[in-house]
């Protein structure tokens, strides 16, 4: 048995577009979005949380020292997933339904132990092939291309095998609900685009009539959320329970 | 070890009612009636009565003997006098505790009822349904997470909420934003209605709801208090039936009349103000565009009416729905997850002709038998009675059959959650508690710790809501019946001569032409009478604050002759709206339930619902950890997993016993144990019966009983039993 000090994170954020202040979702809209949200619940396969408060994602975070405590007898990567309603003041709204005040999004915060991202599931996803764009070809002027998500963790060029795991999940998603595969990619930020505590961070990239849209953000958030909110209260931190 | 102390938690026959009042969804009416008077059960005016008159009479016998011994009477005349008064404070005594128990047992046995909640909170919070939210930054009163399995649970109720309602009815669902400008909610009255009464501790500056003060005063009066009178009693009783409706200015009466003060510091209060509930926002930068967190979610869908109309082929009536969050800044909440700050909303909005009513699947529901409460019952002082639904609307008790529709809609979809029957009461609103253009409301009322909860509200608004946006946004929100043959019908014309009103009125000419043009016929035709027999008329512009002089040659008024084709009309609304979050915690006190170990050395936990609600369907064991059972184990979750039934294995190494147990308090109907690797068993959680069943058929039972297709009774009759000495701590 050892204390860790902090947990990985691995997050991933699919935004559903939606209403601006006057656009509704209407019947037909309505149902589309009540069955991506219910696929999405499956595809998971996790328990999820309904969260009241305003901002999704930190209230999350903070479920991680209770759910230990519950969920001890549980193996030690945990995923805790959220649906409903957010709100930015955006300055001026464009894009119709793409750049919105309000609007659904669905997260994932798996917590994973830093000195160990393997993917017992990784074997599933690995044969997969689709559009990809790595930092290296965006800034050598290239386009992207098809690329074997295995070979590609092998490299290095994904961070890690959980990130991949997601990324090749996320990929089936989205194909799953019609998405043309050839419109699809996943594009890696650069390092200037990352937060400074981000391991490793795609997006997947829809082509519209807009252009490329970022529509599900997967980011390797290292452990800067458990730290953040950790200091001078709750400490949230794992210990390694061996069973016996 | 946890011991937990014995707690029985039953309902008790209700002698008195007295509404707990609540804010509800609807406006409430701003205009003041006369109080009304509810009398007081005869057996507790009584009894207050003899309360009164053995006090005295122990006073006044108190007294002679103090008499007698400062006269120095003879010994035993002191004691004959002594010996009557005690027998004399016997009576009192008895008196009181008879008192004591009616109070109690008309439903305000509130310190039993706080232990319950307090097991069934500890159980909640520990399991992690829910917890408060920020918990680790110190929280914020009215705000809540959801956790797995409380989530899950509110995922099944919504489910089932679209199955038993949306699809059913093939109602219009949408999905409105919750940030909402100003302007429509001004139409619908918000702005200027929402409120609740708020008073000041005026050292400390601490907030509180005005009618809640007064609430607590008088129940905490009635309950603790058995030295008031019979008519001080029927006082308090009175203000809380009425309080509802008080203004400002009577509110803050009461408070002074009964010496009300802050409840934690004891600091004088403030009069009463009205506090907007709505939070407040302001859409884009520039705060032009000023705007609310939406109070209720029907709003997106009257100001919707018109497209959802032409959708549906202009066909009425039609439902659209909506599911979503709405937002209250609660001056001070309290009541846990009753009375929230942020809550899930799922509201109907059923469009129907005001001449007609009916409601072709009503026989559907007719025959249906349920606690009802009607106006006239509770006036009268009676309790709720199980009706007719049928007799009900047929009497005239229920106002339409489509209003009586979706009472019994709701009643089936409230049972089939798990909510006790025995508990949950329809309550119709009394004549002072209904917004002035409601035409009938009932509430689904369901019992818990905290008394009877509104958890539904079944509203009939007539056609307010739609007329309100329409003369607001200039849309008209209206139907259209087309006559199969046309009709002749006689019509009032009213044609203003703009020429001569504005030669009349000069800047003034449009407010008179909109007044001319808005009488109604009564008024035209007395107009036109006047007109003909005098050559002018005095008449009112409302929007001037002045009567003005109308002649002869302003106005033409008479009525023509004309083929209509079809009928304008603006349709009635009939709303269930159901408060989620009110009805899931209902949901789990009546789910509730303590057992005691088999060592009988504790209480177990467990919630008893129904499959179609449980947050886990089903928990796979294998008996000891051993490779080979956790093989099987993974194998069964795998099946499970692919007819979609959710579950979790526990591979842990505690006794199974206390595996069950953990899985009961979550409220897991079903457990599959791995005891070998051909054949497992099957437990059922309320009964912990178990029944043997081959490894290829584990998972379909399982699939099977938790949709309902077959009943743990059918599974009982048709596999073999097993009986495990071992199982169930």
């Amino acid at each position: 048995m050892w204390l860790i000090l902090s947990s990985g994170v691995c997050s991933i954020s699919l935004l559903s577009k939606s209403t601006v202040t006057s656009p509704d979702y209407l019947i037909k809209d309505c149902a589309v979005k009540s069955n991506v949200l219910s696929f999405w619940r499956q595809c998971g396969r996790t328990t999820c949380l309904r969260i009241i408060a305003p901002d999704t994602k930190n209230t999350l975070t903070r479920h991680f020292c209770e759910g230990l405590v519950l969920l001890q007898w549980e193996e030690i990567s945990l995923c805790c997933c959220s649906n409903w309603s957010t709100f930015r003041n955006e300055i001026s709204h464009r894009q119709g339904l793409l750049r919105v005040c309000e609007f659904t999004l669905a997260e994932i915060e798996h917590f994973v132990d830093p000195g160990n991202k393997s993917h017992p599931k990784f074997s599933d996803v690995a044969n997969f092939e689709f559009l990809m764009f790595p930092r290296e070809e965006q800034m050598s002027g290239q386009s992207a291309k098809k690329l074997c998500l295995g070979e590609v963790v092998a490299k290095g060029t994904v961070n890690k095998e959980t990130v991949g795991y997601f990324i090749a999940r996320v990929y089936l998603f989205l194909v799953r609900l019609g998405t043309d595969k050839e419109q699809l990619r996943f594009r890696q930020h650069f390092a200037n685009e990352m937060a400074r505590y981000a391991a490793d961070c795609l997006d997947a990239e829809f082509e519209s009539s807009y252009g490329w849209i970022e529509c599900v953000g997967i980011a390797d958030r290292s452990a800067f959320d458990l730290r953040a909110h950790s200091v001078g209260k709750v400490a949230l931190w794992l210990r390694e329970i061996s069973r016996t | 070890m946890r011991i937990f102390s014995t707690f029985v938690f039953h309902r008790r026959q209700q002698i008195f009612n007295l509404r707990q009042f609540q804010t509800t969804t609807i406006l409430r009416n701003p205009i003041s009636i006369a109080p009304i008077q509810i009398p007081m059960d005869a057996t507790e005016q009584s009894l207050r009565q003899s309360l009164s008159e053995k006090s005295s009479s122990v006073e006044a016998q108190g007294n002679a003997v103090r008499a007698l011994k400062a006269s120095r009477a003879a010994k035993p005349e002191i004691d004959a006098a002594i010996e009557q008064l005690n027998k004399l404070k016997l009576e009192k005594s008895t008196v009181e505790k008879e008192l004591q128990s009616i109070i109690s047992s008309s439903g305000n046995g509130s310190l039993n009822r706080e232990a319950f909640r307090k097991a069934v909170v500890n159980t909640l919070e520990r399991r992690l349904f829910y917890i408060p939210s920020f918990k680790i930054y110190s929280g914020v009163a009215g705000l809540f997470d959801y956790g797995p399995p409380g989530c899950a649970i509110k995922s099944n109720v919504l489910s089932f909420w679209r199955q038993h309602f949306i699809l059913e009815e093939n109602m219009l669902e949408v999905d409105c934003p919750c940030v909402t400008p100003e302007v429509v909610l001004k139409a619908s009255g918000h702005v200027d209605k929402f409120t609740d009464l708020m008073v000041k501790d005026e050292k400390t500056g601490t907030c509180y709801r005005a009618d809640h003060l007064l609430k607590d005063y008088c129940t905490e009066k009635l309950e603790k208090d058995l030295t008031i009178s019979a008519e001080k009693a029927a006082e308090l009783k009175d203000v809380l039936a009425v309080m509802e409706d008080f203004s400002p200015e009577q509110l803050g009466a009461k408070i002074r009349e009964y010496g009300i003060t802050a409840p934690d510091t004891k600091n004088p209060l403030s009069d009463p103000y009205p506090f907007n509930l709505m939070f407040q926002t302001s859409i884009g930068p520039s705060g032009l565009i000023p705007g609310y967190m939406r109070p209720e979610t029907a709003q997106g869908i009257f100001v919707n009416f018109k497209d959802l109309y032409y959708y549906n082929g202009k066909k009425l009536p039609f439902a659209a729905a909506q599911i979503g969050q709405a937002f209250r800044n609660e001056i001070s909440p309290r009541q846990g997850l009753l009375r929230v700050r942020e809550f899930t909303l799922a509201e109907i909005e059923h469009f129907v002709d005001p001449e007609n009513k009916s409601h072709p699947k009503f026989s559907d529901v007719a025959k249906l038998e349920f606690l009802m409460f009607p106006r006239e019952e509770q006036m009268s002082g009676q309790s709720a009675k199980k009706l007719c639904l049928g007799e009900a609307v047929a009497k005239g008790t229920v106002n339409n059959e489509t209003l009586g529709y979706f009472i019994g809609r709701v009643y089936l979809f409230l049972t089939r959650l798990g909510i006790d029957k025995e508990r949950l009461r329809f309550r119709q609103h009394l004549a002072n508690e209904m917004a002035h253009y409601a035409a009938d409301c009932w509430d689904a009322e369901i019992e818990s710790s905290y008394g009877w909860i509104e958890c539904v509200g079944i509203a009939d608004r007539s056609a307010y809501d739609l007329r309100a946006h329409s003369d607001k946004s200039g849309t008209p929100l209206v139907a259209e019946e087309k006559f199969a043959e046309p009709k002749e019908v006689e019509k009032l014309v009213i044609t203003p001569v703009k020429k001569e009103l504005g030669l009349a009125f000069k800047g003034n000419q449009k407010n008179v032409v909109e007044s001319l043009e808005a009488m109604n016929e009564e008024e035209a035709m007395e107009m036109k009478a006047t007109l003909e027999s005098k050559g002018e008329v005095e008449f009112y512009v409302c929007t001037l604050k002045k009567s003005v002089n109308i002649k002869k040659n302003m106005v033409s008024i008479s009525k023509e002759k004309k083929k209509e084709h079809q009928r304008v009309f603006t349709p009635s609304v009939i709303e269930p709206s159901f408060g989620i979050g009110r009805i899931i915690y209902c949901l789990y006190e009546h789910c509730f339930s303590t057992r005691p170990s088999k060592a009988g050395d504790e209480q177990l936990n467990l919630f008893r619902f129904p499959p179609l609600v449980a947050p886990i369907k089903c928990t796979v064991f294998p008996l000891v950890q051993n490779q080979q059972f956790e093989e099987v184990a993974k194998v069964i979750s795998k099946e499970l997993a692919s007819v979609g039934i959710s579950h979790k294995i526990d591979i842990t190494g505690t006794s199974i016993g206390k595996r069950y147990a953990r899985t009961d308090e979550l409220g897991v109907p079903f457990a599959i144990t791995v005891d070998s690797d051909t054949s497992v068993t099957i437990r059922e959680r309320d009964s912990k019966d178990q029944v043997r069943v081959t490894l290829k058929e584990a998972a379909s039972v399982v699939s099977s009983v938790s949709e309902g297709k077959m009943t743990w009774q059918d599974v009982w009759a048709t596999f073999p039993h097993h009986s495990s000495a071992a199982a169930d701590e």
